[in-house]
């Protein structure tokens, strides 16, 4: 029964065919992603969530044990869930916005007129691409309390020096300042976008006088905000799963102080043998970074800036 | 519109789902899997050629395991030479790397394609109660040639007092070691190497002390001496449950109480124990701090550049120092009261979903022999059969003082040490013992810190440990 | 006036030298370490130079492990890998950029959604579906992913892309009746080469690095790839650190070098100048 009169119907019947054929063709285009996702994402992720209600241990038959993995988590009898995501909101809090920031930075400077830029590149990516023994081994030399390079210029400059990642307070921070090193890819990204951006655009400020200061202001950073926008989602995402660091360096030391969220699960699942339990956690980190990209996805309207989102 | 795509996702999430219960349902029957003891081969017959039995059937096993290229090699040898002397059995062994052996026993197992014989983790345990694995005592009933006294008393893995899991394949024990070119120019007496004259741990600091020295060369002792420009160190002693357990037993504690209900290190001796040697970095600083020891790496390397001139430690760093061009030598342990220490190892289990659990049996006896892994018991591991220890032919074969991987005074405070004030290791004694030492372990963290006593720190985690504490499975 | 820009330019270098050196210090760390003698890797302070210096690390660490074979077998995981990923991530994003349909957010956000549960949980669920096909043992089920739209965050980083093309060149060219593929393959495809060499450059890193995959995928060492065989000379009770530091640079080479040549293509290849004209 339709309340629209036959002359609208009318009208309507080439627009909707035409918004049929719009979400045809964008299936169509779409179809190798959401094959893939129902193919290969789906399944797993359902299975898994089923299985945060079990006693899965990984080998054995799963029964239901309703919310038990769950409320174990939140009421505190698993010593290691509250503890574990402060320590990770903490070091996603000081790392993610300091990696934008110094990987937006370098790429500004690898994006200029310097001689050998290609070597220079390179040579700004390798620590992301190094195998992490190397890295770590560095860094345990550069912060080694007693011989390393990083105390001997802070007692050079008469300030306090640091425990590093060897004290509980200044593991994460440590950790934080080593993750800038390892984010070659953030540059990588941010050097692409940065060529993307229309010389012409920086011609017309330099036309009209202006600094540097103001090409950045108004053009560079404007231009470059799907990118930022890119990079912080990725960020935090990635650094909510942050792992190697705690299961090569610090093996969640000292103290806990540096027990990753994603270092507590591995532990669940493969020293525990607690795949249920697992899961569970799995799914409320899960439920957390979907909530921060959604919130930050929400708020993009205001500060990202699309060329090519003329009529949204 | 939406109703369209509602069909269509709720065609797909029953797809889903019902892969999901596929999944979940016990799936132990599945045939037409590759991998394992595969399909009994019906050209047998030609090639049974060897005079043996012909009603032999063709008989190809998986095993997993992990290592270093050299256990990898021994490993393979050892396959070929079981295959040689067994002639219709095929052995595929594959080699994975440890770190993430579990992540890629389970997808085996979850996949159907479960090995026959693997090297395991202490996860065996609940594999066991899972019933995943065979128990050794039923396998051991079948088989007249072994027996359970055969091997050592506490080399054992059960997840019930009387199910096994399997012996030891392979044992390691806390050693002392010690670089004696170092001693010679202190003019220090070397380490004894029997039991009945183990250092009483003062004489033990007493020697630390005598082999510290800072920057301007002065001891601990001395006047000016600066704990913070150490040179070198008296000893590094490990900070893990190897490390400081023998001391903990020697001083009449123990991981748990007596009875097994309770959590026993919190209590007076077993932390007075842990305190002395967290003395030891903090009081008397002849040992680095878990900083400094950051910096100074494995027992071989730490030695050979004469940074620290004792290491108390696990015997597989026998084998690296065999490697180096040092002097050096093994003592006992020191002790409080009375000298205890024990053995601890890995174990191979055989899965019961295997075609073959005959051929697999026998092919994890052959391993667990010393005989055909000879070289990785000269230097890597020990032997887990009495017989090992008590026959002069077969101590010659592993353990004589002629082998680089054996210095002098090996048997004695080594083998014989060891062998003679055996008791259980915790790690294959203590239910839940994954999980307890995860908790010990952060608490100790501030006690080696310097910043809590061992007391403290214990007492503080013991209701954390409370629900933890189950009881034991060896004794 | 060019005083300053002199100057300036001399501090560019100056923190480009710097920060050079400083990132360089892991390569050199790991150059050191493969051709060192096992006992002198972990000597603190570090020992620079070898002494003494041992070439036949590597010879020994590629023969203790077929390296030749697993060299083979990356290369063809990598390059199926990077072809999917190329070819269905761009057109996949291409979609979800600019195309209107409806559940496209949605879509999207599910998309993306997949990022967000550790690997830990989903991997032996996957690993038993493809079991169920038949598949595993074989390089399948870590190519074929790449062949349906390359994973959430490629599709994610194009999209950021392409939403950042203006549209006047697409609706120039739609008013001349192009259809969207013709639009896809002349106008967006060409202003985005950066982010496709990017893309790829990932892929490729991701695809040669990746030793989890093949760690659960792979049931006999003859199909071990180069990643997986750097961590079989690790061991429960002794590691051999030297031969492990050779073959982990021999294995790095290929993606420096990767990485030298493609950065040089997207980053110095496109300018927008006259394209708008």
């Amino acid at each position: 029964m339709s309340v629209i009169s036959t002359e609208t119907q009318r009208n309507i019947g080439p627009k909707r065919r035409k918004a049929f054929k719009n979400d045809l063709n964008g299936i169509l285009f779409a179809s190798p992603a959401i094959i893939g996702f129902l193919l290969f994402t789906l399944g797993p992720m359902i299975y898994s969530f089923y299985v945060s209600f079990t006693d899965f241990s990984g080998t054995n038959v799963p029964s239901f044990i309703g919310l038990d993995n769950y409320e174990r988590m939140f009421s505190g009898k698993d010593q290691y869930f509250y503890k574990s995501l402060g320590v990770t909101i903490y070091f996603v809090v000081l790392s993610v916005p300091t990696a934008i920031i110094y990987s937006f930075l370098i790429a500004l400077l690898l994006n200029r007129d310097v001689r050998g830029k290609a070597v220079f590149r390179t040579i700004f990516y390798l620590p992301s691409i190094v195998p992490i023994i190397a890295i770590s081994f560095i860094w345990l030399w550069l912060l080694n309390p007693d011989l390393g390079l990083a105390n001997e210029m802070l007692q050079s400059l008469g300030l306090p020096t640091s425990q590093w990642i060897f004290g509980e307070k200044s593991v994460i921070p440590s950790l934080a300042m080593m993750n800038l090193w390892t984010t070659g890819g953030t540059m990588i990204i941010f050097l692409a976008g940065l060529q993307d951006i229309p010389r012409q655009l920086y011609e017309a400020i330099e036309m009209d006088g202006g600094s540097r200061l103001a090409k950045l202001r108004h053009i560079t950073v404007p231009m470059m905000t799907p990118t930022i926008f890119f990079n912080l989602i990725m960020g935090i995402i990635n650094g909510f799963q942050i792992f190697s660091q705690a299961y090569v360096m610090t093996n969640g030391g000292p103290n806990n102080a540096s027990l990753f969220y994603v270092f507590y699960l591995y532990r669940e699942a493969f020293q525990f043998s607690r795949m249920g339990s697992a899961s569970a956690i799995a799914w409320v980190l899960f439920a957390i970074i979907m909530a921060l990209t959604i919130i930050i996805f929400k708020t993009s309207r205001k500060w990202v800036y699309y060329e090519g989102e003329g009529t949204r | 519109m939406i109703r369209k795509h509602l069909r269509t996702w709720s065609l797909l999430t029953a797809l889903s789902l019902s892969l999901v219960s596929v999944v979940t349902a016990c799936g132990g029957n599945e045939n037409g899997n590759s991998g394992s003891s595969a399909s009994p081969n019906s050209n047998s017959p030609s090639a049974n050629a060897s005079g043996v039995s012909d009603s032999k059937e063709n008989v190809k096993l998986k095993f997993t395991y992990w290592g270093s290229p050299q256990e990898k090699k021994a490993m393979e040898d050892a396959i070929k030479a079981f295959e040689k002397q067994n002639p219709n059995v095929k052995i595929e062994g594959l080699h994975i790397p440890g770190d993430d052996f579990l992540q890629k026993l389970n997808a085996m197992i979850a996949g159907n394609e479960a090995p026959d014989v693997s090297y395991s983790a202490s996860w065996k345990l609940k594999m066991g109660e899972e019933g995943l694995i065979y128990d050794f005592n039923d396998l051991m009933k079948e088989d007249p040639t072994i027996k359970k006294e055969d091997y050592l008393t506490y080399a054992w893995w059960n997840w019930a007092a009387d199910k096994s899991a399997g012996p030891f394949q392979a044992s390691v024990t806390p050693t002392l070691m010690y670089n004696v070119d170092m001693f010679k120019e202190a003019g220090v007496e070397l380490p004894p190497t029997k039991a009945e004259e183990a250092w009483t741990w003062d004489e033990f600091v007493a020697v630390a002390k005598q082999l510290t020295l800072d920057r301007n060369g002065k001891h601990p002792d001395d006047p000016g001496f600066d704990p913070k420009n150490i040179k070198q160190y008296g000893v590094k002693y490990s900070l893990g449950w190897n490390g400081y357990m023998p001391l903990v037993l020697s001083n009449g504690g123990d991981y748990l109480s007596a009875d097994g209900k309770e959590f026993g290190l919190s209590k007076p001796e077993a932390a007075e124990a842990i305190q002395k040697i967290a003395d030891l970095i903090n009081v008397d600083h002849v040992a680095p701090s878990p900083v400094q020891a950051s910096s100074i790496p494995a027992p071989a390397t730490a030695l050979q550049s004469k940074k620290v001139a004792m290491v108390v430690d696990g015997s597989w760093n026998h084998l690296d120092l065999s490697k180096t061009k040092l002097n050096w030598g093994v003592g006992v342990l020191p002790i409080l009261k009375d000298y205890k220490t024990f053995f601890h190892g890995g174990s191979l289990v055989i899965f019961k979903s295997t075609k073959h659990p005959k051929e697999a049996w026998e092919f994890s006896k052959f391993l667990t022999d010393p005989n055909n892994v000879l070289e990785l018991h000269q230097g890597l591991w020990m032997p887990q059969m009495k017989k090992w220890y008590e026959d002069p032919a077969l101590i010659d074969k592993w353990a004589s003082e002629d082998l680089p991987g054996r210095p002098a005074g090996f048997q004695d405070a080594v083998m014989k040490s060891t062998y003679e004030h055996e008791v259980p290791a915790p790690e294959n004694n203590v239910k839940n013992f994954v999980e307890i030492d995860a908790a010990v372990g952060p608490a100790l963290d501030q006690v080696w810190l310097g910043k809590k006593t061992a007391e403290q720190a214990l007492k503080e985690i013991e209701s954390k440990v409370k629900p933890l504490v189950q009881g034991t499975y060896l004794k | 006036m060019t005083r300053r820009k002199w100057t300036e330019q001399t501090l560019v270098y100056l923190v480009l030298v710097a920060g050079s050196a400083f990132s360089l210090l892991p390569l050199v760390w790991l150059l050191r370490s493969a051709l060192m003698d096992m006992g002198q890797i972990f000597e603190m302070p570090p020992v620079w130079i070898p002494n003494p210096i041992r070439f036949s690390n590597f010879s020994e660490a590629l023969t203790t492990l077929p390296f030749g074979r697993y060299f083979v077998n990356t290369i063809i995981i990598v390059a199926l890998t990077i072809a999917g990923v190329v070819i269905t991530c761009s057109v996949s994003a291409y979609s979800f950029a600019r195309m209107k349909w409806r559940g496209r957010d949605l879509m999207f956000g599910l998309l993306l959604s997949s990022m967000m549960l550790p690997y830990a949980v989903t991997l032996i669920p996957s690993f038993v579906g493809w079991s169920k096909i038949g598949l595993t043992n074989s390089i399948v089920p870590l190519v074929a992913p790449a062949w349906f739209g390359g994973g959430a965050f490629n599709i994610f980083l194009m999209r950021q892309f392409f939403m950042s093309i203006p549209r006047d060149l697409d609706e120039a060219a739609y008013v001349d009746g192009a259809s969207h593929w013709r639009i896809f393959i002349s106008v967006i495809v060409p202003l985005t080469k950066p982010a496709l060499i990017v893309v790829g450059l990932f892929t490729f890193l991701g695809s040669w690095n990746d030793f989890l995959g093949p760690l659960v995928y792979l049931n006999s060492e003859s199909k071990y790839t180069l990643a997986l065989g750097l961590q079989q000379f690790k061991g429960m009770y002794a590691a051999e650190w030297h031969l492990m530091m050779a073959a982990a640079t021999v294995v790095l080479a290929p993606a420096i070098i990767v990485f030298f040549i493609g950065q040089k293509y997207f980053v110095e290849g496109i300018t927008l100048t006259g394209i708008k004209g």
